[in-house]
């Protein structure tokens, strides 16, 4: 993905096949449960918020000129959608800082640790990084809802990791080595 | 616990602390959880293949309104095919689809309310929308007001000729701006009510034998009519009309109206009601301040009346859209959204200038081609559609053009043209105004 053929979903979807849109969702389904979760930091969460992104991309279908930049423009609606449910959990209290309060009880203190380390990126840095090792997404799967090359996905997470290094060995998540 | 700041440990690190296997996607249960949207997505197709002018903002308000009301008229049609159908129905109740027909044609104003169970309760229900129409002799709408949402985004609809006015109430905020086609759009609604043209519906059902109907007298003396269409009346039922739901009807048995209609569906295996359609009124005497256009004095007002458009000057028709097109472009890249809200026919300065930075998070940069204008008949004798390539930049910094003509010589492939419509102003012929297609 993207590719000709996923144009002509596109474009079957604005004709009103339905089964289309289904093809398409399941085509990004992982990719984009992975950016509401570089969102949200809470599996459950961002699969919620994928559904409603989805829902808002079909009712969105028909203003989607560009056919071929399906993947980048459902990607930016569930950024959307993601961020809107994160303010909202914020302003009812249920979490001050999405990325540092585990929702159960948390066991893995080194992993609660990475995760309090990737809240301190960026959001485009966290994005890509999560992106990469939520569900082992290729570059090109990246490449097609980040709108990059997949040289580009490349090059953004190299330097999203080393920042993510150096913040972990800031925090001494990690010790400096090689 | 500590580890070597190395490639594989830190892939390990992290695919530890956030990888989760992702199962795959279950569309049929996402279509079951998100049937409003289906519906939207239908009705948006049954009016793409209609042909229906969209009028951006009101327009779609108005057809969702009037599509929801095109399900009442397919269950009128279905409710009479079973009178008619079953004449002395299953308990003997005398009742005749002739005598609602009849008592349609006396009606000359109608209050509708629609209303959606609450999904975590559903004794609590939620008014969807509310609408009252003034008919003429024939039925045709003169007016109309829709009312709908809940809480902040409880909104009002007023309706005459081809002007509407909306209001929000939640910050008392007016917009006024033309329909076009607007006597099209309400007599099409109004039409969906019309038992005799249901009747003809029903009669094809009948024919075909595509439904089963029941008919039986309620405790308080009301005929109720259960109509469940059969799997093969798909080919004939209007949109949103399903094959999978039964509708229950209540027909007044004094004035043979409906009264009420019950849609059902099936979740989890079982009916569940899913939307309740109340006629709350027939030609009970019209309060006039329902279908009032004027503001109260003082109220912010969005006039997206007077003072639009561009002005046609001395340019040839063509031209003039075109230019309207241009200017248009030229607004957004000064980013002077005043200008180009009133040269759109949709949204306000306000809701351009959110659409495109934070909805589409792009800023229009450079105007690279305006192509000579086709004429569109589906826009009226003066109405155009106007071939356009502007060029942006994404919140990356990237820049792309956008709407690129294949002959354009920074564009190569078979890449359809980008089109806007462009039509005068409604009661402005000098005026012109972009409705759509940008």
């Amino acid at each position: 993905m993207p590719d000709s053929s996923e144009a002509h979903l596109v474009e079957a979807v604005q004709r009103g096949d339905l089964g289309s849109f289904g093809e398409l969702c399941g085509l990004y389904y992982k990719p984009m449960v992975a950016i509401a979760y570089s969102v949200l930091g809470d599996h459950q969460l961002a699969e919620d918020a994928v559904q409603e992104a989805f829902a808002r991309g079909l009712r969105g279908m028909h203003s989607l000129r560009r056919t071929e930049c399906f993947g980048g423009w459902l990607a930016r609606i569930c950024r959307n959608v993601a961020v809107r449910m994160a303010k909202a959990r914020r302003r009812d209290g249920n979490a001050a800082d999405m990325w540092s309060l585990p929702a159960r009880p948390e066991k893995d203190e080194v992993g609660l640790a990475v995760r309090r380390c990737l809240g301190r990126l960026k959001a485009r840095d966290r994005e890509i990084m999560v992106l990469k090792y939520y569900d082992n997404l290729s570059h090109d799967q990246i490449a097609a809802v980040l709108r990059l090359s997949p040289a580009a996905v490349h090059g953004r997470l190299q330097r999203a990791r080393r920042r993510l290094a150096g913040v972990m060995r800031r925090e001494g998540v990690v010790e400096s080595g090689s | 616990m500590k580890a070597q700041d190395d490639n594989s440990q830190m892939d390990e690190l992290i695919s530890r602390a956030v990888s989760r296997p992702v199962p795959p996607f279950d569309f049929d249960t996402w279509k079951l959880e998100h049937a409003e949207t289906l519906r939207e997505y239908r009705r948006r197709m049954a009016d793409r293949e209609a042909g229906v002018s969209r009028i951006a903002g009101i327009g779609s308000i108005i057809m969702r309104t009037l599509t929801d009301k095109a399900a009442i008229a397919v269950i009128v049609v279905l409710v009479l095919m079973g009178v008619g159908w079953f004449l002395t129905g299953d308990s003997g109740v005398a009742y005749a689809l002739e005598q609602t027909i009849a008592a349609n044609r006396q009606v000359r104003f109608l209050h509708v309310r629609t209303l959606d169970p609450d999904d975590e309760n559903p004794d609590v229900w939620e008014n969807r929308q509310e609408l009252w129409a003034e008919l003429g002799e024939k039925g045709a709408p003169v007016q109309m007001r829709i009312e709908e949402g809940l809480g902040d985004s409880f909104r009002v609809i007023v309706l005459q000729g081809n002007l509407a006015i909306r209001w929000r109430p939640a910050n008392d905020e007016y917009d006024s701006r033309h329909v076009y086609n607007a006597d099209a759009e309400m007599q099409q609604a109004i039409s969906m009510f019309d038992p005799r043209a249901a009747a003809e519906t029903v009669d094809r059902l009948v024919e075909e034998n595509k439904a089963d109907v029941r008919t039986e007298t309620t405790e308080t003396g009301e005929i109720r009519l259960t109509v469940s269409p059969r799997s093969d009346a798909v080919d004939v039922l209007p949109r949103p009309w399903r094959v999978d739901h039964t509708y229950v009807i209540l027909v007044d048995p004094v004035t043979r109206l409906f009264k009420q209609i019950d849609e059902y569906g099936v979740r989890d295996g079982r009916s569940v009601l899913q939307m309740r359609f109340e006629y709350l009124d027939y030609n009970e005497a019209t309060d006039p301040k329902l279908f009032d256009l004027e503001p109260p004095a003082g109220a912010a007002l969005d006039d997206r009346v007077t003072g639009i458009g561009w002005p046609q000057g001395d340019l040839s028709d063509a031209a003039a859209a075109a230019e309207t097109v241009r200017q248009y472009i030229t607004a957004k890249i000064e980013r002077n959204y005043e200008l180009a809200a009133r040269l759109h026919n949709g949204q306000s300065a306000a809701e351009l200038q959110k659409w495109d930075e934070e909805h589409l998070e792009i800023r229009y940069t450079r105007l690279v081609w305006i192509g000579e204008p086709i004429a569109d008949p589906r826009a009226g004798d003066r109405g155009f559609q106007v071939p356009y390539t502007f060029e942006l930049e994404t919140a990356d910094g990237r820049r792309e053009l956008a709407g690129p003509p294949s002959e354009h010589p920074e564009i190569s492939g078979p890449i359809e043209h980008m089109k806007a419509s462009v039509r005068p102003v409604a009661g402005q012929p000098d005026r012109w105004i972009i409705t759509g297609g940008i």
